[in-house]
């Protein structure tokens, strides 16, 4: 009776036994780490990356194109973002086209609907400091970007969409503006090519003479349409690269896991690790093949630095010479 | 019986001798010296791997010298780390610290120092989050650095604010760094004057570099500055400041900041150690004396780092 309860007490806890940490591979460890740092978990990409751990273990160099894969990616798919939300404001403005209500300023690029009439100073272009209500959002947001109440606006500070599409505008009138990204921020520090809504309340012309310049044509730049094939395959060459430069660092990792096991676990479907727990364990992992690569390259710790500050002597002792004065 | 008595007297005394002996041995031995002996071998590689790191590739051996009253270090946050940073140097360097603390933290920490308070950040940054804070700070020169800045401190965080309600902010592990650029420069030792120059050209990048405002003109319009072009901030939060006291522009002003500062690591021949690294706008007795300061220290190190008992010798001087 007795052993048959220890059989069973053994039996109940093994499941427990076989994931518990110390059980948990290496491998395993650091292939669910790569997975969750990865943008994109596609069968297609962990294909791309077992090539490049592949390739940089049979002594495989990369070019000089796959080493910009990535900021090559980055640039890319900002560019195909800008094609898309060009195209999406093309489509917006012939939709508003169709509309009874909305007059437009500038063909297919500018155009407002009336919300309230209002009956006060006209705003000219002479006039442009004004006090205006408004909000304004991005085409498809149903949040607005910004908002304000009561605001001094010199319409010479503004995008040229915005102090277009308010000309003619009557003290107490609202309108919304539909602005194409050309007279909006085209491909700035914002969503690239993005098409805006602003409701504005003109609420006082002020009587300050301020010219608002007349719209020039802004330059236009056709770049190449991107496809959506392309950006996969230049997001895989990225792969590529990045399992090429992983196992760069991993292989030194020789005493802990093989190529063989990590291979298998990306490949794997397997749970993620969630526990903070782990994130010792892997950095654990991490430090020893940092120091095993130093061991084995018979490396300092210092070493970086060391050039580092031989780059500095070259310099010119400019606060030297400053200080002595 | 005399024989056995003398017997006795004899044992009893070399019992006392000895066991007393050994007893005030046991008392003398430091509390990190004790730690230091119940570390395993792979735990003192670490911590040694650490404090190099700390004193060649930071400046935390400033810190510990007292010319510096805080450096900070970031540490990717282990549960944000993209696959593109592993293997990297910045990675290198955050596994070494993280690990480094880790035993730090396990067998130091509670041991009281007046010269060094080593403490991390328990959440990711508010602003950088994809980092956590790593912070050495010396309790002494972080004081005397706030005291005598105290008005600009109370400045930014309240009239009531003092030193060491500053430094109890600092180590606190839940609160976050302040994101104030004069202080920041001010605690981190590049002396107050530089910190308030530097600040200026920091705010204008930041508006260079952040979210457009609608629907106000394109910044780099604005601005004036050539060849700024994308700089993938998008998603940072739109900002504007206004040109300084005596200037009609923030490209005047810009172009001023960037010229006029020379780095203070130029002035220094080569060394392994480079002294903490920031812009010099200033040449007041200040920046002067914090030169000097950091020039002796520098040598100090250098002479640390070439110990044999390298790490011992770091426990001891933070300790003893």
């Amino acid at each position: 009776m007795k052993w048959l309860n220890l059989s069973l007490f053994f039996f109940l806890i093994w499941p427990f036994n076989i994931f518990s940490e110390e059980n948990i591979p290496a491998a395993y460890l650091i292939a669910d780490q790569i997975k969750k740092g990865l943008e994109n978990q596609g069968d297609q990409y962990i294909s791309s990356l077992i090539s490049g751990i592949e390739a940089k273990e049979k002594g495989v160099l990369l070019s000089q194109d796959e080493l910009r894969a990535y900021p090559l990616y980055i640039e890319k798919q900002r560019e195909f973002l800008a094609q898309k939300n060009l195209r999406e404001a093309k489509n917006w403005m012939k939709r508003l086209q169709l509309k009874k209500n909305v007059h437009f300023i500038i063909p297919l690029k500018l155009a407002y609907s009336l919300i309230k009439k209002g009956d006060g100073v006209l705003l000219t272009r002479e006039y442009g400091k004004v006090f205006v209500n408004y909000t304004i959002k991005k085409v498809g947001d149903h949040f607005p970007e910004t908002l304000a109440k009561e605001q001094e606006l010199d319409l010479t500070e503004v995008i040229p969409g915005l102090a277009h599409g308010m000309l003619s505008m009557r003290e107490g009138e609202i309108r919304t503006i539909y602005i194409h990204p050309e007279l909006g921020y085209q491909t700035n520090n914002f969503d690239p090519n993005i098409a805006l809504e602003a409701t504005v309340e003109l609420l006082q012309v002020l009587p300050c003479r301020i010219e608002i310049p007349s719209l020039c044509e802004s330059p236009h730049f056709e770049s190449p349409e991107i496809t959506q094939d392309e950006l996969d395959q230049l997001q895989s060459t990225y792969y590529y690269v990045l399992g090429w430069k992983l196992w760069d660092h991993l292989r030194w990792g020789h005493k802990l896991f093989t190529k063989e096991d990590l291979i298998s676990f990306l490949k794997k479907d397997l749970p993620q690790i969630s526990c903070p727990e782990y994130h010792e364990e892997i950095n654990k992992i991490h430090w020893k093949i940092y120091h095993q690569r130093i061991e084995e390259e018979n490396n300092t710790v210092d070493e970086l630095s060391r050039e580092k500050s031989l780059n500095y002597s070259t310099h010119t002792p400019k606060l030297k010479n400053w200080l002595a004065t | 019986m005399k024989y056995c008595i003398g017997l006795i007297k004899n044992t009893v005394f070399f019992f006392l001798f000895f066991y007393t002996g050994f007893i005030q041995a046991e008392e003398i031995l430091p509390e990190w010296q004790k730690s230091l002996q119940s570390l395993s071998s792979e735990d003192k590689l670490c911590l040694e791997s650490f404090f190099r790191t700390m004193f060649i590739n930071s400046e935390g051996g400033f810190v510990l010298a007292g010319s510096k009253p805080v450096c900070m270090e970031g540490i990717l946050s282990p549960d944000k780390i993209n696959a593109r940073q592993i293997g990297t140097k910045p990675h290198r360097r955050s596994v070494d610290l993280y690990e480094g603390y880790r035993v730090w933290k396990k067998h130091f920490e509670s041991i009281p120092s007046e010269k060094l308070i080593i403490c991390c950040k328990d959440h990711s940054d508010q602003l950088y989050s994809d980092w956590i804070h790593l912070m050495w700070i010396n309790p002494q020169k972080l004081i005397e650095v706030v005291h005598n800045n105290l008005s600009v401190f109370q400045y930014v965080l309240g009239p009531q604010v003092t030193p060491t309600d500053f430094l109890n902010y600092l180590i606190d592990p839940s609160q976050d760094v302040p994101h104030d650029y004069t202080l920041t420069g001010i605690f981190l030792g590049f002396g107050s004057q530089n910190a308030l120059y530097y600040r200026r050209l920091e705010l204008i990048q930041k508006q260079m570099c952040s979210r457009e405002s609608p629907p106000f003109n394109f910044k780099n319009e604005g601005l004036n500055i050539p060849n700024i072009g994308y700089l993938g901030f998008d998603l940072a939060e739109s900002f504007d400041t206004e040109p300084s006291f005596s200037y009609s522009t923030l490209s005047e002003e810009y172009q001023n900041l960037v010229e006029t500062r020379i780095s203070s690591v130029e002035a220094f021949p080569f060394s392994l150690v480079k002294i903490p690294l920031f812009a010099v706008y200033k040449r007041d007795k200040e920046t002067l004396d914090i030169l000097s300061r950091y020039q002796i220290d520098q040598k100090m190190i250098e002479n640390l780092l070439s110990k044999p008992d390298f790490l011992e010798q770091i426990l001891k001087c933070i300790f003893e």
